[in-house]
């Protein structure tokens, strides 16, 4: 009996170990350095909110913060509806070679941030790039020294998003088309309702609860974005921070210039505001739900 | 009673794990044994880490002749202790290096890092440095003044070094050769930048007749810091005074900024972005993209190795000076070698370490065997006589480049040590760049509003490095 007692617990432990150990503690551990300067365990500083109060003043992680913000609403502006779109596109019985075509739009999201960064950081090169070339193999005019990666850093940090996450937003939307009630679409056929008025009132408000979840981790992802803008623009944030994101600037004051107590801060404003952006899309969805 | 069948073994865990969870557990079990029964490498003698594969290459036949007599008493020293190389990437160098100096892990008794990774070690308190100081050996030694003062100058912190140098790093233009020729121009009759710009115009051309430019003066960089910012030290510029605060919002930064703004900035640009050191900045320097470059000695090497179709076709020279007289060089890049500070670590032992060090940096087989080897030129002077430095070097159209990058490296500026001595570089950059897409922005060339803006910029750029700077408990600086 003592034994079945013990069972649980002993089956937990291996996870609880590296919970505890790792994620836990550092999480704890992040808060009181959030309020230190160090350098190295040996060399400690009570600084209290000092690092709190330097990020209302710092010029860059303002830019840092409005980057993000700006990234995050223009992926999910653009990536949502026409993963939408794809997936009901891909929905389509009529449509041939439906797998196949899946396959080719998925396939981005199997290569890994770090070579899309890399890939993309060539693609917009100025006079080099891939992009720049082809525009002026169709149209002459288009200046080869179009700057895509000084002028407009964000549009191509977000076009290189769209092309990467595009087919995986779009995986999730097509499985909660295909779990759309035949019988209610059908119903709303015979009712004389037309493909738009089909959209809009059915299949719309079926797929809310997944199209929820898809903007929750879209907007998570986004805030996260690290690798993407810093291999694009060779390891740096680009002309004027136009590429400097939350965790960019995170990882220069971490790891680069060695404060963690600084990044640390900086990490938790982060969680802050993801955490406070989950609970208005929570809020929004429950509404959902209840409408 | 009944009897069941005897099971086998696998049977018996496949009624209760799948056969996907046992196999996987078979490999892990396996893969582990395999792990532990691996031979040890043997580390016995002195470890030494360093970041790059060259230098790995240089450094093998020495330390080879060093461990075939590593138990021969000489230099003062009771015997030799062997050396043995490690090649760390850099990122894994400078983690580890700092986890030993903060935590105590293990690490090599001595460490080759760069200008990029070495300052690190003293962003905090000065006795919390990991290095030892090497000041006094290098007095005692004579090195101090056998050494190229400018080559001590990114290593010493608060009055005192902590790093070897390896090296001078001075820079030279490198410029198409052939391009120039054909147009008529000669390059050695040139002595200033204003020069080089106006006599070099008509080379800035349409080769595709698209009406866009294909031909530029001057190889540029975005971010620009790393290369505007030789070209601002070249001019005595300076980041940091004595005490470590930043100045670079001066009156020499915003002219010198307002300058390549109007070099820069499209339509009408003289010089233009090449991707350096990538497969496209290679090509579009093969390609005569732009007739120069900044080449300090290390990149002479990269330039030989990676661009071979120009062969014959490229020749260096003193840079032009900003002003008639002025400085013909500057300064990029840098390496050191510290000695961390070991615990419990008797005075001999010491010495040993010390011996290797000045062996691998300070000797004339290690001087001669780098030059060939990578074109850098040696920090010390003693050497710089040598013969190996005027042999000609085809690439180079036969110029003996090795005795033109000696003769300017007595000429390189001294730099400064500080951690926030590259912050203040970025920030220079990025207000640099700010002022270019202004100057495309508004069309507007007139260099002494453009001054006055890069002065604005300068301003914001050296206001946020000092937020930085003051809020770090350890620098401790003037008010």
């Amino acid at each position: 009996m003592s034994t079945h007692r013990w069972t649980p617990y002993l089956f937990l432990a291996p996870f609880a170990a590296v919970f505890l150990t790792f994620l836990v503690y550092p999480l704890i551990q992040s808060v009181f350095l959030a309020t230190q300067q160090t350098f190295g365990p040996g060399f400690v500083e009570q600084v209290g909110f000092d690092n709190f109060r330097l990020l209302l003043q710092d010029p860059r992680f303002h830019k840092a913060f409005l980057n993000t913000c700006l990234f995050a609403a223009g992926n999910l502006l653009l990536q949502m509806p026409l993963a939408l779109g794809l997936a009901l596109l891909m929905n389509q019985p009529w449509l041939k070679g439906r797998a196949f075509y899946r396959v080719i739009v998925f396939s981005p999201a199997l290569i890994g941030t770090v070579f899309v960064g890399v890939l993309f950081g060539v693609i917009f090169q100025k006079r080099v790039g891939l992009l720049n070339q082809i525009l002026h193999g169709f149209f002459p005019v288009w200046d080869l020294e179009f700057p895509w990666l000084e002028e407009f850093i964000l549009p191509a940090m977000i076009l290189a998003s769209l092309w990467m996450w595009i087919g995986y937003n779009m995986i999730y939307f097509l499985a909660a088309l295909q779990n759309v009630d035949r019988d209610l679409l059908e119903a709303s056929r015979i009712d004389g309702a037309n493909a738009r008025q089909r959209f809009w009132h059915v299949i719309l408000p079926a797929i809310r609860p997944v199209a929820g979840f898809v903007v929750l981790i879209s907007m998570i992802g986004s805030f996260q974005v690290f690798e993407l803008p810093y291999l694009m623009l060779g390891n740096t944030s680009g002309p004027d921070d136009g590429g400097l994101t939350i965790v960019m600037y995170l990882f220069e004051n971490g790891f680069q210039i060695g404060d963690l107590g600084y990044a640390s801060a900086i990490g938790w404003v982060l969680a802050v505001v993801l955490v406070f952006l989950s609970l208005i899309q929570r809020r929004l969805s429950r509404g959902e739900a209840y409408a | 009673m009944a009897r069941y069948p005897r099971q086998s073994l696998f049977s018996r865990l496949s009624n209760w794990y799948s056969t996907g969870l046992i196999l996987i557990s078979l490999i892990a079990l396996l893969t582990t044994v395999l792990v532990l029964l691996r031979p040890s490498t043997d580390h016995s003698g002195t470890v030494f880490w360093t970041f790059s594969r060259v230098h790995i290459d240089l450094y093998r036949p020495l330390v080879e002749e060093w461990n075939a007599t590593a138990m021969a008493p000489s230099d003062g020293i009771t015997e030799r202790s062997p050396i043995v190389l490690q090649l760390k990437d850099p990122a894994a160098l400078e983690r580890q290096m700092l986890s030993g100096f903060f935590t105590g892990t293990p690490v090599a008794e001595l460490i080759e890092g760069h200008s990029l990774i070495m300052p690190k070690a003293w962003r905090g308190p000065l006795e919390a440095v990991g290095f030892h100081d090497l000041t006094p050996f290098l007095k005692r030694d004579g090195l101090l003044d056998r050494i190229n003062p400018a080559s001590f100058s990114p290593w010493t912190y608060k009055g005192r070094i902590f790093g070897l140098p390896r090296d001078v790093s001075p820079v030279l233009l490198a410029y198409r050769a052939d391009l120039l020729e054909a147009a008529g121009i000669d390059a050695r009759s040139i002595t200033t930048w204003e020069e080089w710009m106006t006599r070099l115009a008509p080379l800035v051309e349409d080769l595709s007749g698209d009406g866009v430019p294909d031909r530029f003066l001057l190889e540029f960089a975005n971010p620009p810091d790393g290369l505007f910012g030789a070209l601002y030290q070249q001019a005595g510029g300076r980041y940091l005074d004595a005490d470590g605060l930043p100045v670079f919002n001066n009156s020499l930064h915003a002219r010198l900024m307002a300058r390549v703004a109007i070099w820069a900035a499209r339509p009408g640009n003289v010089i233009a972005t090449v991707p350096q050191g990538s497969g496209a900045g290679n090509r579009l320097l093969m390609d005569g993209y732009v007739v120069a470059w900044l080449q300090p000695d290390w990149r002479s090497h990269l330039v030989e190795a990676e661009l071979g179709s120009l062969h014959g076709k490229v020749r260096v020279m003193p840079l032009p000076a900003w002003e008639p007289g002025g400085r013909r060089t500057s300064v990029m890049g840098g390496t050191m070698l510290g000695l961390p500070k070991l615990e419990a670590e008797t005075p001999d032992a010491f010495e040993k370490r010390w011996a290797i060090a000045k062996y691998l940096y300070c000797s004339e087989q290690a001087a001669s065997r780098q030059f060939s080897l990578t074109n850098m030129v040696t920090p010390v002077r003693d050497f710089w006589k040598d013969a190996t430095y005027d042999q000609p070097n085809a690439f180079f159209s036969g110029q003996a480049i090795g005795r033109m990058y000696v003769e300017q490296a007595a000429h390189v500026p001294m730099r400064n040590a500080s951690p926030y001595f590259r912050f203040c570089q970025v920030q220079a950059g990025q207000a640099l760049n700010k002022l270019i897409r202004w100057a495309e922005r508004t069309g507007q060339r007139d260099p002494d509003i453009l001054q006055e803006k890069a002065h604005e910029f300068l301003t914001m750029a050296e206001d946020h490095v000092l937020l930085q700077m003051r809020r770090n408990v350890f620098q401790k600086l003037p008010e």
